[in-house]
């Protein structure tokens, strides 16, 4: 049991920090649609989002939009965020995730050479070294395949969330994952 | 013996991709757990299906950032969607003028489409649906009202101008371009000139209209003709510097044609639509609104309507009984039985098909429009995309196999002309396709380019193949020949902006040296490709690009065709790079294996030292570089 100073117990009721009271805080400004305070956390955030977007959606172009369009609505969105400031990015994260994937559904995709074809295309051109990164041979799966991929092995979702997200049934998940590993590995291998 | 066994019985890689995802525990007690732990082939596999989803994590921490620009547009975005959130609606005085010259901002009646949500609602209001049902009924027949908003800051007069005709702009800047004396009226016409691979968003073929001058009111102003052959135009309003710039809403302006009396033009309508109109925009809702109204016997107008949003409860409740099904329907009964149809409604029956989310459906339309209209454009990509549709249930390769022919008779039939968005056809002959269909498409992949083009979309095996060698020299030749198209046209010398473009142009054209620096190798020209693998390392340079790899290696396959195996290995070093990733300790293995005891250890870890440090110098230099740049702004 915690004690203050002078012996008493301490409270076992937590109460927010004075950092959670300025996430509280920000997160108001951000409501109260204060550009100031929605740059903050663009600037802490920004990279984590257009990031997630832009391994989902293999575009630039695409995550750009993905990122704009999640931090338009941010001030709106964040009504619904209760937890605190260390679960924010989680939080975050996920809504991105959900942004890119309706990105992706809602056929608004820009035509233009993708982020990672680009990468793939200017690596070397023979030999040994001629191998694909693993951005490049993501690049080269289909949007089905990739997308369970990158859902599973690196935001961490399981099947039957992957499922809902993607309106599709758990064993259809279990099977984009087995064959988009079987892809990559193909590709991988292939490419030494 | 049991060696054989094993190998009789390895466990499928579908099973040991399963396996892959349980915990050693859960893992162990399985039948594909206990071949696991007996089999090292298996494990090996297991392993490997582990790495990739590490690599995967790992590689995301080596991704690029957001772009600079891109906190200026989203807060552009964001006060303009706060304003649009806390602004009242209105309807314009009857005498507000010139009301008809802001294309987006033209009264709107959408065409709607339940939700979810809508549906909830209807649940908990159903007294005061019945209410206003019955005022409907009882009503006088009359169409819904339009409901309006303010008048825009871009006009245009006429508002559909016929092509040839000279357009008057009226535009009342917005603060941030209010500062200037003239500033510029940017856009693209339909049909768009060539788009280079440097097309993007806002930047690439926008070309200066007009010159805007204040006008004693305080309005910019300025004339422009269009083109004779106008059908529409993407507009845009910059300042001089091309930095800020002022557009509809998150995108820009649609200026549509019409005939001399001014009335809408189909062929404008659905060229819009199909081009220039990015998806749920302002825009896109105006032209789908005028193609309903003016066109309502055609499905374009309603085939990608469904992503307007409700306006209230009442709205989405009369929207229920209009649903997309239903006049999806009303469309199918009524064009199904006409013996022949046009390719634009065929295209849009598709469309509609597939925005209900029925791929039965549109598979019929889309067998309909390659029996009826082969040689338009559009059916290669529909008939490309059924097929993918029909790839996605996993069928037996053979089933798909079936329905390639056909993909190389709407290609030839599409005439010669560019065939533009065959992406889907690309892929299944890559996937499907025997070597000599795969060699054909690559072969017209190169023929069909648009553009200076500095990469190739296929697999370097294919390189070679003496034909297709010689086509991708003379595209990437071309390629570097042209002018980049990065800054824009319209955008000032030597702005930070234009400094972080260059780079990227340059990075783009390194590429394509180093991709010639490979033909020439094939072709034996080892000194010829050495000199292209030195322009390219040297353009990556120039760009200050850290840790590219192209350039690096061509080098050292030059100077290894050359016999100097110790100046490889120093460039091959490079060329890995940072070993701290999965990637780069394979390669490094790699690397070892292939030039073996013509390298020692010591020399390698000095390459290895030498090649860290120039990357963490590069780094550093790069950081330096964007903070000064964006304090230049």
């Amino acid at each position: 049991m915690p004690r203050f100073s002078d012996g008493s117990l301490a409270p076992l009721v937590t109460t927010d920090t004075a950092d959670g009271l300025a996430f509280r805080s920000r997160l108001e400004r951000v409501q109260a649609n204060d550009m100031t305070a929605l740059g903050e956390l663009f600037a802490e955030h920004g990279d984590m989002v257009y990031r997630a977007a832009l391994r989902l959606t293999g575009s630039r172009a695409d995550a750009e939009d993905v990122t704009q369009e999640l931090f338009v609505r941010l001030p709106g969105a964040v009504r619904g965020f209760t937890g605190t400031a260390a679960n924010f990015p989680g939080w975050l994260r996920r809504v991105a995730v959900r942004q890119a994937l309706m990105h992706l559904r809602g056929g608004r995709r820009r035509r233009e050479v993708s982020v990672a074809s680009v990468s793939a295309l200017t690596m070397p051109a023979d030999g040994a070294l001629e191998r694909l990164t693993i951005d490049a041979a993501l690049a080269r799966l289909s949007d089905e395949h990739r997308t369970v991929f990158l859902l599973k092995e690196v935001e961490g979702y399981d099947h039957a969330e992957i499922a809902e997200l993607l309106g599709i049934s758990t064993a259809n998940s279990e099977v984009r994952l087995h064959r988009a590993r079987r892809q990559l590995r193909d590709l991988l291998r292939g490419s030494r | 013996m049991m060696k054989g066994l094993l190998n009789v019985l390895h466990p499928t890689f579908d099973a040991l991709s399963a396996y892959a995802d349980l915990s050693e525990l859960d893992g162990a007690r399985t039948r594909v757990g206990r071949h696991v732990a007996r089999c090292a082939q298996c494990r090996e596999v297991v392993n490997e299906i582990r790495g990739l989803g590490a690599a995967a994590r790992e590689s995301e921490a080596e991704t690029e950032s957001a772009p600079d620009g891109l906190w200026a547009r989203i807060e552009t975005a964001a006060v303009q969607a706060a304003k649009e959130a806390a602004k009242p609606r209105e309807t314009p005085p009857p005498d507000a003028v010139p009301w008809e010259v802001a294309p987006s901002m033209r009264p709107t009646r959408h065409w709607p489409i339940p939700t979810k949500r809508s549906l909830a609602r209807i649940g908990g209001g159903l007294a005061v649906a019945a209410a206003a049902l019955i005022a409907v009924v009882l009503g006088t027949g009359r169409t819904p009202s339009l409901q309006a908003s303010a008048p825009s800051r871009l006009t245009m007069t006429p508002f559909r101008p016929a092509p040839g005709s000279k357009v008057h702009v009226r535009f009342n800047p917005t603060p941030k371009l209010a500062g200037y004396d003239q500033i510029m009226l940017v856009g693209q016409y339909l049909p768009a000139a060539k788009r280079a691979w440097t097309d993007f968003y806002f930047g690439g073929n926008y070309d200066s209209l007009a010159t805007l001058h204040r006008a004693a009111d305080g309005a910019m102003v300025g004339d422009f003709t269009v083109p004779p052959d106008f059908k529409a135009a993407s507009i845009l309003v910059v300042d001089p510097t091309g930095w800020k710039y002022d557009a509809d809403g998150l995108y820009s302006w649609i200026l549509v044609g019409g005939d001399s009396r001014g009335r809408p033009v189909l062929n404008s309508l659905l060229g819009a639509l199909s081009l220039l109109v990015p998806y749920g925009s302002n825009a896109h809702a105006s032209v789908l609104d005028t193609l309903q109204r003016y066109f309502p016997e055609h499905p374009a107008g309603f085939a990608t309507a469904k992503r307007y949003r409700g306006e209230g409860i009442f709205a989405d409740m009369f929207k229920f009984f209009q649903g997309a099904e239903r006049k999806y329907i009303a469309f199918n009964s009524k064009l199904e039985k006409q013996p022949s149809l046009d390719a634009g409604r065929l295209a849009a029956m598709i469309d509609f098909a597939n925005e209900i989310q029925e791929p039965g459906e549109a598979a019929k339309w889309t067998r309909r429009l390659v029996r009826e209209h082969p040689g338009d454009p559009r059916s290669l990509p529909y008939y490309a995309n059924m097929v993918h549709q029909i790839e996605l249930k996993e069928p037996p390769a053979d089933s798909i196999r079936s329905y390639l022919p056909l993909l190389d008779t709407l290609y030839e039939l599409a005439g010669a002309g560019p065939v533009r968005s065959v992406s889907d056809a690309d892929g299944l002959v890559t996937r499907y396709g025997d070597p000599a269909m795969q060699r054909r498409w690559i072969l017209r992949s190169l023929q069909r380019t648009e553009g200076p083009v500095l990469s190739l979309d296929f697999d370097r095996k294919w390189l070679t193949d003496r034909e297709i060698r010689d086509q991708a020299t003379l595209v990437l030749r071309a390629g570097l020949a042209a002018r980049c198209e990065w800054p824009p046209r319209w955008m000032s010398r030597g702005s930070a902006l234009e400094q972080r473009r260059d780079r990227y142009c340059r990075g783009w054209r390194a590429g394509a040296l180093s991709t010639l620096s490979g033909i020439a190798l094939l072709d034996g020209q080892t000194s010829h490709a050495l000199a292209l693998a030195d322009s390219g390392v040297a353009l990556d340079d120039l760009a200050g690009r850290c840790g590219t790899t192209g350039g690096r290696n061509s080098r050292g396959e030059a100077l290894l065709a050359r016999g100097d195996t110790l100046a490889a290995a120093h460039e091959f070093a490079f060329a890995v790079g940072w070993q701290g990733s999965w990637q780069g300790i394979d390669a490094h293995k790699a690397l070892v294996k292939r030039l073996g005891t013509a390298v020692d250890s010591a020399k390698w870890a000095e390459f290895d030292a030498e090649a860290g440090a120039e990357w963490k110098r590069c780094l550093r230099a790069s950081t330096v570089r964007d903070s000064l740049e964006k304090l230049s702004r």
